[in-house]
């Protein structure tokens, strides 16, 4: 899929199209924890979806799933709906297969990491090492794109009418 | 690149799962924080690769007029790109600071790929043109460009700016005028002549040769001559003088035909100029004075002093053409009068009251400066184009201040002297008559007042002197071509009058006019006959 300009609008303000079926995924899975905390957890989740990108959802589902003690299947359901919430809109970036070729890769690098580190260290550390490699990697490549693309001129011409 | 409020708002919620993860001693969150970075730098990846691969894919032009414009009149700026890629992009152009939109107040013309709605597909190249249509009212070079690029990261998450090399340049030209007919009937000059005394005697360029009498200086002896010659000769120089130069600029009401920046008033501006400069290049004594309907409105007595020339051409570029009231209000007199008598008493005081001048009068510059914000010493009255200057500035204002003062200022123009009748032959009377030796007196006019013009001239030639006449027919200056046979016969009575003035010994007349409308006139008559 490609982009379209009005997408874009509307992501930015919420209602992402691609990110509802993780969202529904996510709130069943709130749901199932329990009534009623679940049922409000899964109502605040969806009317989160309305105004929020996915990062913030994911965020707010993970809260969710923490605050209200779910059980492990249905934790298992909440975690697999954020993960469509996260990569079902990868679909529109210009070349799907390798953002999402990318983002696995990452992910497993990053959790397998963090869990070794919260395993043989504490969730401090694991904490604190996975931001400092985020961030690292994130100036990293903004500086690459400044030095090697951004400095550089799109191809031009200058016409005069007539 | 940058983030966007959305990139920043995806990075915030990393670090608060990570920050939950170890107050809350909770993995779940922590692994939620890792799949988010991950999720994070693989859109940063991804875009980064669509970059590289669209950084040559966008396409821009900046289009200008390919001529020069006239300041005031409208330019169409257009900025066209195309790209064949699949990342939203915008493009956006500063507009000079001299430059404002028609339309409306924008200070950048954008344009955004793709219209909404559109789904592009790869490979598919999407085109876009935007048009804006500016004034410039100030003349110059202006450099439009280069336009800056913005790509988007489809996520919303990352912008990137580029900066294309695309530019025009547009040229825009002031209100002088740019083809200029100056001659005599169907002779044409084209520049103005330098003056010599017409005898011999002392100076620099020689003129010739004659043979040596008694009594003549050994120093003129041209001792290469004499041994060529093998007899006694001295060289003799043409003898230099510094003339007086007096322009009468008669910028009556009759002076405004035709469209701005093309008057008569504007040529004869321009060739007033060009006489201050020949002036200026031999160093010969200039003097000034401007004729309104009502009097004389510059006075600038001979001088050859540094400052003189500026001066003189700053009074001269400043004039404008006068209003004509009825006869009974000119001679009204004194109580009507702005530059005479004030309509209400003034008062002392600083800057922002009517204050009394030196010469009688009553002077508003020092409001008006205050008004204009140009921190100039108070009393400029000697100056009356300054002072009419400042005027259309205030009544342009909308202020308590402003309004209060524009009925005092209906007529900006001051007259240091007023005459009901005949003001340039007057003022030529007036002036001339202080004046001795040679005077080279230069009468610029519309010619609008035949007699009063042949008098002044007779007036001028007087001792010796010699007259240039230059004559801006505002019937060469009316803009169309559609009446030409009349403004033929209204021409063929203007020369007439210009051989009459002409056949007074020592006078000189040349007809001033917009190039095109005079050849165009001039080979009407051709065809005719």
């Amino acid at each position: 899929m490609n982009y379209a300009p009005d997408q874009a609008t509307t992501i930015a303000a919420g209602r992402d199209r691609l990110a509802l079926p993780g969202v529904v995924v996510t709130a069943i899975g709130l749901a199932l924890a329990g009534f009623p905390n679940g049922a409000v957890a899964a109502l605040l989740l969806a009317l989160t979806w309305l105004v929020a990108s996915p990062s913030t959802i994911v965020t707010l589902g993970a809260f969710l799933v923490v605050g209200t003690g779910a059980s492990m299947l249905t934790s298992a359901l909440a975690v697999a709906g954020m993960a469509l919430t996260l990569l079902l809109p990868l679909a529109r970036s210009s070349i799907p297969t390798a953002a999402l070729a990318a983002t696995s890769v990452l992910a497993l690098a990053l959790l397998g990491s963090t869990a070794w580190l919260a395993a043989t260290q504490s969730l401090w550390i694991a904490s604190g090492a996975l931001v400092l490699v985020a961030t690292f990697i994130g100036y990293g490549i903004h500086r690459y794109v400044v030095v090697t693309i951004e400095r550089q001129s799109v191809s031009t011409e200058v016409k005069t009418r007539g | 690149m940058d983030l966007t409020r959305r990139g920043w708002a995806a990075t915030a919620c990393v670090v608060a799962l990570a920050v939950g993860a170890s107050l809350l001693a909770s993995p779940l969150l922590l692994a939620a924080g890792a799949g988010l970075a991950a999720w994070f730098l693989g859109s940063q990846l991804s875009f980064v690769a669509a970059l590289r691969r669209e950084r040559n894919a966008v396409t821009a032009s900046v289009t200008g007029p390919a001529v020069s414009t006239g300041v005031g009149e409208t330019i169409e700026l257009s900025l066209t790109a195309s790209s064949d890629g699949p990342l939203p992009s915008e493009l956006s152009i500063d507009i000079p600071a001299a430059a404002r939109p028609v339309d409306d107040d924008s200070t950048r013309l954008t344009l955004h790929l793709g219209a909404a709605g559109d789904e592009t597909l790869a490979g598919d190249s999407v085109t876009a043109e935007t048009t804006i249509s500016l004034e410039c009212p100030v003349a110059g070079r202006y450099r439009i460009g280069p336009p800056q690029v913005t790509l988007s990261d489809p996520q919303g998450l990352f912008v990137a700016e580029f900066e294309a090399s695309a530019t025009t340049e547009i040229h825009v030209r002031s209100r002088e005028p740019d083809t200029t007919h100056l001659g005599q009937g169907d002779d044409r000059i084209a520049v103005f002549g330098e003056h010599n005394t017409g005898r011999r005697g002392p100076g620099t360029e020689p003129a010739e040769l004659r043979p040596y009498n008694p009594g003549d200086d050994f120093s003129q002896i041209d001792w290469n001559a004499t041994a060529r010659l093998r007899d006694a000769y001295v060289t003799e120089s043409d003898a230099e003088t510094d003339r007086r130069t007096v322009l009468f600029v008669d910028h009556r009401s009759t002076a405004e035909e035709g469209p701005p920046g093309s008057t008569p008033l504007a040529y004869l501006r321009y060739a007033g100029l060009a006489l201050v400069e020949s002036a200026r290049n031999l160093g010969d004594p200039l003097g000034c004075y401007a004729i309104g309907d009502e009097g004389v409105t510059v006075e600038h007595p001979p001088s050859n002093s540094p400052g003189q020339y500026d001066t003189v051409a700053e009074s001269i570029q400043s004039l404008r053409p006068t209003e004509k009231h009825s006869t009974e209000d000119a001679r009204g007199s004194p109580a009507t009068s702005r530059s005479q008598e004030p309509a209400s008493p003034p008062s002392e005081g600083p800057s922002g009251s009517i204050s009394e001048s030196t010469d009688g009068g009553y002077s508003t510059d020092s409001a008006v400066n205050a008004t204009a914000g140009i921190g100039r010493p108070a009393n400029i009255s000697s100056d009356p184009a300054r002072a009419a200057e400042f005027a259309g500035r205030l009544s342009t204002e909308d202020s308590p201040f402003a309004n209060h003062l524009n009925p005092l200022l209906d007529d900006a123009t001051p007259y240091l002297h007023r005459v009901a009748d005949e003001p340039l032959f007057q003022a030529a009377r007036t002036y001339l008559e202080r004046l001795q030796g040679s005077v080279w007196s230069v009468i610029l006019t519309d010619g609008e007042h035949p007699g009063e013009l042949r008098e002044t001239v007779k007036l001028a030639r007087r001792g010796n002197n010699t007259v240039l006449v230059v004559l801006a027919s505002p019937t060469l200056f009316r803009p169309g071509l559609t009446d030409l046979d009349e403004r033929r016969q209204t021409y063929e009575e203007l020369v007439e009058f210009a051989n009459s003035l002409t056949a007074m010994d020592r006078v000189t007349v040349r007809e001033l006019a917009p190039g095109d409308i005079a050849e165009a006139v001039l080979s009407a008559g051709g065809e005719q006959t």
